[in-house]
């Protein structure tokens, strides 16, 4: 089994001491409401519909994985799986269910919800789909409780694959069949009226409000959760979220969910606390998306312009007040397993960046523009939009004028997902804890598909990546397999599919009276069964 | 010549329009010349964002180290010109149609109110933001949204003058000559009818000014150009670290509506000098 270190012995050590003091000092306390926020509002109650952070924020509070998993290294533990064995040859996964577990709405969870979850789901419509399980050969189900998955060939982080926002499970009794047929799962009724295992439902949803959770007096961990509501509140504007969290309206603001500068102030209140911890499991890295089936874009000198143009240690310490740091390549410098150290920083010079656009023969005009292009920002704050507006400032001096444009969360993810028709766009995504589940579903090019998030959606096709990205998920960690990682970094840094910009430093910020938050490297993406309130 | 001396005369006499055009003109000189002058990118990122004024920054940076006194001069450009713009095509759309409902009457009126009033019933501002949200933030799209709400008060001002206007001696005579209609709207009621519109229009501006602030402010004004409701919208997530960089644009937008308001009341002084004696 492949567990992966994400993180130095002593971040680990930090976190299991949290965790220890939150869970072992103090007996949790039942009942009570956890209030977080997040901008922007969901647009839909599973992962399925789009793996973006405000969507798995919520969905896995209600949907639930096969397994659970502790610590920062993320090790696998039982969960809706009561256990499971593994062949010598890792090709066959048999897993127990446990029995008794019950849907929200009252219909019992079988094996065949498990296989229609992994082969119909999350195989087509999930993001990562195809990379946990592209190789399964056959999902048998020989009665209600057991599921064996065979694979063709071994896959190393086969058990990472069941966390509940990388493969949620859901009611096959959920779907009607033409939603199924007519391939209308991301448009599903579920999508915004969820039937999960989880240990909360869905209560209400007033859109552009909040939206309300309500405890699962069902659920099969005895006593839990402990919560008796988890309420999503939706404030789009940055400084009125700082001031709710400031205020105690709102317990909770995960993943950098306020604006930078209040990071800064509220994180010396003695009421909240202020943590990078529990999102070792992520790794998020940010980058300038690049539609390279457009015609300037598609030249690598103008890539390499816009690359040494833009100065991402300013970046880093200007707009994200020094959250974060700047990036080398597609892999962040966190993950000591796969990250390759040879990478060299990208260089920032103006000047050889004009000289590259004036030598590949993009003769400025008389106002001094050589082509034009269109910008988007991931719609999640306004610092989104300062770094849109520096980018833009930046390409202006080397002759590329950039207009930007405003699109919310639909509208985004449609033109950069479904339409194609973006040039450039801040985005961002996470490493997970092997890059072939977090970095090649955007690189390789069978993940060109329209409507599928998150994915190829720069029409990026280079066969040599795609052959070593290939080879790479099947190979178990090691010398061989960290010299493939090195080669499609290097190939990367150099060929810039992306420009990539920052290693984003998630930082949460929560009241004091709240405990149990952080219990792995996915905490806000754990399902809070066991987060209580004092 | 003699008519515009008698205007300033009936103008200076109000101080508070002298001091109010005085004002304005030092904004409109700060839109003109500013930039040039002080030759700052209000987009580059100069500095360490959040700075308070200081010798080196006269009115300190943004949330992303950028000038503020650059985005003042340059804002003031777009302020000012979506002002007047919007403040003149809502002027020539409005009299347009004030001036055919109330030369005409009858059903022409009837069309027309119906249509104006079916403005007047939307709030403006919230017709503003649905208008720019549908067309996507540009000056151009800012600017329309804004004539498009201000249009029907000025429209209902121009036909309640012509409707006084048209029953006149000097209106029938012209009619009794056999002059034709555009002819007398445009050349003998229009430069009698004119004078309480310029008034509106002139107060229009600031309103105008607000409202493109308000936009901006929502992050619906033109992404690729300052201006002081801009800098507010930015600045607002740092209100209570740095709050002068809120309030500097701020002061602008107060600075400037009031003189335009001031000069607005002067002109209503100069035009219609009845009025005042009252």
């Amino acid at each position: 089994m492949n567990i992966s270190k994400f993180l130095t012995l002593a971040a680990a050590g930090l976190i299991a001491g949290a965790a220890a003091s939150d869970a072992l000092a103090q007996t949790p306390k039942k009942g009570g409401t956890l209030t977080y926020t997040y901008q922007p509002e969901p647009t839909a109650i599973s992962t399925l519909a789009t793996t973006a952070v405000p969507v798995a924020l919520i969905s896995t509070k209600i949907y639930d994985g096969l397994l659970e998993y502790a610590g920062a290294a993320m090790e696998p533990k039982p969960g809706l799986a009561e256990s499971w064995t593994v062949s010598p040859d890792n090709l066959s996964y048999t897993f127990k269910l446990r029995q008794g577990v019950k849907w929200h709405d009252g219909k019992s969870f079988t094996s065949a919800d498990v296989k229609f979850s992994i082969e119909v789901l999350a195989l087509n419509y999930h993001s990562r789909g195809k990379t946990y399980f592209g190789n399964v050969t056959a999902i048998e189900t020989p009665d209600a409780n057991t599921v064996i998955i065979k694979l063709k060939e071994a896959v190393p982080y086969f058990l990472k694959a069941f966390q509940p926002s990388e493969t949620p499970m859901m009611p096959k009794h959920g779907f009607s069949e033409q939603e199924i047929a007519e391939k209308k799962v991301r448009q599903a009724k579920i999508m915004l009226e969820p039937i999960g295992t989880g240990p909360f439902k869905l209560k209400e949803w007033k859109k552009g409000s909040h939206i309300i959770l309500e405890r699962n007096a069902d659920y099969w961990k005895p006593g839990q959760p402990y919560l008796d509501q988890l309420v999503l509140r939706i404030l789009p504007d940055g400084a009125a979220r700082a001031i709710a969290v400031e205020k105690g309206e709102v317990d909770l603001a995960p993943m950098t969910a306020l604006p930078p500068a209040e990071i800064q102030r509220l994180g010396k209140l003695p009421n909240l606390v202020s943590s990078q911890a529990g999102s070792e499991g992520l790794g998020p890295i940010m980058w300038l998306e690049v539609n390279l089936r457009d015609k300037p874009l598609s030249d690598l000198a103008v890539r390499q312009a816009i690359s040494m143009a833009i100065d991402r240690d300013k970046l880093v310490n200007v707009i994200w007040y020094g959250m974060g740091k700047s990036a080398r390549g597609p892999i962040v410098s966190g993950n000591p397993n796969h990250f390759n150290k040879a990478l060299p920083k990208y260089e920032y010079s103006p000047v050889k960046a004009n000289k590259l656009l004036d030598d590949a023969g993009y003769k400025r005009g008389a106002d001094g523009v050589r082509f034009k292009l269109t910008q988007n920002f991931l719609p999640y704050g306004e610092e989104w939009v300062r770094q849109a507006e520096y980018v833009k400032q930046e390409l202006g001096k080397i002759g590329i004028q950039v207009e930007i444009e405003s699109l919310d969360m639909g509208g985004w993810l449609k033109k950069v997902f479904t339409d194609w028709t973006y040039q450039l766009t801040s985005d961002f995504h996470h490493n997970y804890s092997d890059p072939t589940i977090g970095v090649q579903r955007a690189f390789i090019s069978t993940n060109i598909q329209k409507g599928a998030t998150f994915s190829n959606s720069m029409g990026y096709n280079n066969p040599k990546v795609d052959e070593l990205l290939k080879k790479a998920a099947t190979l178990p960690d090691g010398p061989d397999r960290k010299k493939i990682w090195d080669d499609v970094q290097k190939i990367m840094h150099d060929e810039l599919p992306v420009i990539f910009l920052i290693e984003m430093g998630y930082t949460h910020i929560w009241n004091k009276r709240v405990k149990g938050l952080i219990v792995n490297g996915i905490s806000m993406y754990s399902n809070w069964d066991s987060v209580w309130i004092e | 010549m003699r008519g515009l001396s008698t205007l300033w005369m009936r103008f200076r006499r109000n101080r508070g329009a002298v001091a109010g055009a005085v004002t304005l003109g030092l904004v409109v000189a700060a839109a003109l010349v500013g930039p040039l002058l002080y030759p700052v990118d209000p987009f580059d990122m100069v500095g360490q964002p959040a700075q308070p004024p200081s010798a080196s920054f006269l009115l300190g940076t943004d949330v992303a180290g950028r000038d503020i006194l650059a985005g003042i001069l340059n804002g003031a450009r777009i302020s000012l010109l979506i002002g007047v713009l919007a403040s003149l095509a809502a002027t020539v759309v409005g009299v347009a149609f004030g001036a055919l409902a109330g030369y005409y009457g009858g059903w022409v009126d009837d069309v027309l109110m119906r249509v104006t009033e079916f403005f007047l019933t939307i709030p403006s501002f919230v017709l503003a933001v649905v208008v720019v949200a549908i067309f996507q933030p540009s000056v151009v799209t800012v600017t329309a949204a804004i004539a498009v709400v201000s249009w029907p008060s000025v429209a209902r001002l121009a036909r309640g003058e012509f409707i006084a206007q048209r029953g006149r001696d000097y209106v029938q005579g012209c009619r009794a000559i056999g002059m034709p209609d555009w002819e007398i709207i445009l050349l003998q009621i229009m430069p009698n009818a004119l004078p309480p519109v310029i008034v509106v229009s002139s107060l229009m501006v600031a309103t105008a000014i607000l409202t493109e602030s308000g936009l901006s402010f929502l992050g619906l004004g033109d992404p690729n150009l300052v201006s002081w409701g801009y800098m507010i919208g930015v600045a607002r997530t740092v209100l209570r670290t740095s709050w002068w960089m809120s309030a500097i644009p701020g002061a602008m937008i107060l600075v400037t509506v009031l003189a335009i308001n001031l000069v607005g009341e002067g002109l209503n002084d100069a035009l219609n000098p009845k009025l005042r004696k009252r």
